[in-house]
């Protein structure tokens, strides 16, 4: 159902998706405040850097918690920590945190 | 960028229904999970089968941070006098209407200048050791006054999380920044950074 997204593609769409502006957050009924995306410190264009700076080493993958057959990609990078999945063709960001 | 309107259909993954569900796109007012309220009226992606929130769009995110900046909270600290006159000599460099505002706005620019630069917390160490090994010529007594200043919640994690990695206290940050912008700001004939706060204030209040 979700085909299998490698790390150089997860970060090109991960990217496409905050430059865009077309991605989502997955939420638990609230806003969880500690997710930098939300706050007014961290941009966009903030998360799209750090991402261009990970490479294969920085990246991750784990099937999501509640639905195993999607894999989240999850970067760690200068103290960074993004977590993000795909539910073509959306792209959803659970974590970005420092 | 591509725009939801309220009745649109998209999926995510619901925590309430454990499971990978079809949701639609409704207007809600959304809590922060913090406790500091809640943004009214966003556009939200909701579980068609459990009825909760369980996505936000990117769209809705600029509205969830101006609620979030609304939530201020008070920053508060006594300094010697001395530092409250070279905030007060900054402000008048950077607008002929210096007010409490532009201390205030200068202590945040400088505080986020320096938590961003990676050496930040070397230099905000070693500022404030200057700042207080700093004693007037005459054996006279400095009185302590009080700075105050409402700051967005964001702006105070950044700034508690600033002087965390920097191991000093609050007080300590502050006193270091004061530090920081009489040497760039006050003391220099023509400072290098002037040119681009007074741009920033004029755009600020215009
Ligand atoms: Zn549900």
């Amino acid at each position: 159902m979700t085909k299998k997204v490698g790390f150089k593609e997860a970060k090109r769409r991960a990217i496409e998706a905050l430059r865009n502006k077309t991605y989502q957050i997955e939420e638990r009924q609230e806003i969880e405040t500690k997710n930098l995306l939300y706050g007014n410190t961290v941009s966009e264009e903030d998360v799209i850097e750090i991402i261009i700076k990970c490479r294969g080493q920085d990246h991750e993958m784990q099937p999501h918690h509640m639905v195993k057959t999607v894999d989240v990609h999850i970067l760690r990078k200068d103290g960074w920590y993004i977590k993000f999945y795909f539910l073509d063709p959306e792209t959803f960001f659970l974590s970005v945190h420092r | 960028m591509k725009l939801y309107s309220a009745g649109d259909k998209s999926k995510a993954i619901c925590e309430t229904c454990q499971d990978m569900v079809e949701t639609t796109f409704l207007y809600r007012d959304v809590p922060f999970d913090d406790g500091t309220g809640k943004v009214k009226d966003i556009l939200a992606s909701v579980c068609d089968r459990c009825g909760e929130v369980v996505a936000i769009p990117a769209q809705s995110l600029p509205a969830i941070r101006r609620a979030r900046e609304k939530v201020e909270v008070s920053l508060e600290a006594q300094v010697p006098a001395s530092d409250i006159e070279i905030l007060d000599a900054a402000a008048t460099r950077i607008s002929e209407r210096a007010s409490v505002r532009h201390r205030k706005f200068l202590l945040a620019f400088y505080v986020r200048k320096m938590a961003r630069d990676p050496q930040g917390a070397e230099r905000i160490k070693q500022l404030f050791l200057e700042a207080k090994a700093a004693k007037p010529k005459a054996k006279v007594k400095v009185p302590r006054k009080r700075l105050s200043f409402k700051v967005s919640h964001d702006f105070e994690e950044e700034f508690a999380a600033f002087a965390k990695i920097s191991g000093l206290k609050k007080t300590q940050v502050l006193r270091g920044v004061v530090r920081e912008i009489r040497s760039d700001l006050v003391a220099p004939e023509y400072p290098a950074s002037l040119p681009q706060l007074r741009e920033l204030v004029a755009t600020m209040e215009s």
